[in-house]
């Protein structure tokens, strides 16, 4: 360490200023500052500016925290951000496995309600591409993925709309299982019926499109429903609006 | 990460945004600024867990992007206009004019000069935390930190007057 009484430098002034002198040394710089009253106008100055300015800025302390800087906003819409694809890697594992895995629930956050059907909705429609699921597990699927949800789910009929329908599947998703029924009409187009319970919250919501494919989500007595297309159609709304009717009178 | 590290980084906002004003001399590019910084805080937030005082940390990441992106940028758009910082209006019990002069006379002197100052003089760091801040050795710390205090003295007397009434 250095000695208390060796000479006051210019470091030793900014310390006095800034009151990160030890005792001795300060009592050192004192008796310099007592003989050198020149230096000591100047310090006592720069001090009371650092007062003033600090007196000044902490101001902008007191301002109010604009909602963009809310810490829990942040995490959640990181964690949305984060938990697209490793949603799509349990689903895609899902449908290659057959039904064999256990549900991978995880424990981390992930959009509630409508937001996440929609999410899960489009992964399943794209992992669903190519798949050769026949139409002959339908009717096991809608019994097994009936008691799995905990009711009946019966895939509507769309052949009026020229869609048939072609397969299906039991996938997991972060919110449990779900039941997905896979149509096809003439031209090749493809439409993916996505369905699960809901847990607590949009129980029942309005239909609305969906925001990155062509495709409508809504809510049903407790089921979340999501109808997605390959390609923009403009019959899709009306297609979404009977298959909702149809599934609630087969509720 | 846990609800402790949520408020310690939720509390030290105002800090950083003001800093970030420092850094940036502009309100929006700050909070731009803050944003960023934020986001990648919450990645690291493992660096920092049981850290009691977060600012060091949070001026370390706001410096250095500062450094890597926001000081270009802020060239191309530079000198469009050193607004008037709002803050100044409810700066209460200092003598009204002391407390205008010595702000305006911050606002008129070097980023590093800035830095140093607010680091130091405002925030109350530590020699050695403000150079780990800025990157630098801590005897750069103090010689910059003596040159802001002189030049920022210089500017509240109107030391240099002189020069302002030749440009007439």
């Amino acid at each position: 360490m250095t000695r208390p009484d060796r000479p006051v430098t210019e470091d030793d002034l900014q310390a006095w200023v800034d009151d990160l002198l030890s005792p001795e040394r300060r009592r050192t710089v004192e008796t310099w500052l007592d003989t050198n009253p020149d230096t000591r106008t100047r310090v006592t100055a720069w001090r009371a500016e650092r007062d003033l300015l600090r007196a000044t800025m902490d101001a902008e302390l007191r301002q109010p925290v604009p909602a963009r800087f809310n810490i829990t906003r942040l995490k959640r819409r990181r964690a949305r951000r984060f938990s697209m694809p490793q949603m799509a890697a349990s689903v895609v594992l899902a449908l290659s496995l057959g039904l064999s895995g256990g549900w991978m629930l995880r424990d981390r956050e992930v959009p509630l309600g409508l937001a996440s059907v929609e999410q899960e909705a489009t992964i399943v429609h794209d992992a669903g591409k190519g798949s050769t699921i026949s139409s002959g597990n339908v009717a096991q699927l809608a019994a097994w993925g009936g008691r799995t949800l905990g009711r009946p789910v019966r895939p509507p009929d769309l052949s009026a709309a020229g869609y048939q329908l072609t397969g299906g599947q039991l996938v997991t998703t972060d919110h449990g299982p779900a039941c997905v029924f896979f149509y096809k009409e003439g031209n090749g187009n493809r439409i993916t019926l996505f369905v699960r319970p809901m847990y607590g919250h949009d129980m029942t919501a309005p239909m609305r499109p969906m925001r990155h494919m062509p495709g409508y989500i809504w809510a049903q007595d407790g089921l979340g429903i999501s109808m997605v297309a390959d390609t923009p159609d403009s019959d899709l709304h009306r297609l979404a609006n009977h298959a909702r009717d149809m599934m609630g009178e087969a509720g | 990460m846990n609800d402790g590290d949520d408020s310690r980084l939720q509390n030290a906002i105002p800090a950083l945004r003001r800093y970030a004003r420092v850094l940036t001399r502009d309100p929006h590019q700050a909070d731009d600024l803050v944003q960023d910084c934020l986001e990648r805080a919450l990645t690291r937030m493992h660096q920092v867990r049981c850290r009691p005082d977060l600012r060091p940390w949070l001026f370390t990441i706001a410096h250095n992007l500062n450094v890597s992106h926001w000081r270009r940028l802020r060239r191309l758009v530079s000198f469009m206009e050193t607004t008037d910082p709002e803050p100044m209006q409810e700066a209460g019990q200092i003598p009204h004019l002391e407390w205008k002069e010595v702000a305006g006379a911050f606002e008129r002197l070097s980023d590093d000069h800035r830095q140093v100052l607010i680091l130091v003089g405002v925030e109350g760091l530590e020699y050695a935390t403000v150079a780990d801040i800025l990157g630098v050795p801590v005897g750069t710390v103090m010689s910059r930190l003596s040159r802001a205090r002189t030049a920022l003295h210089r500017l509240v007397e109107h030391e240099e007057l002189p020069m302002l009434r030749r440009v007439k």
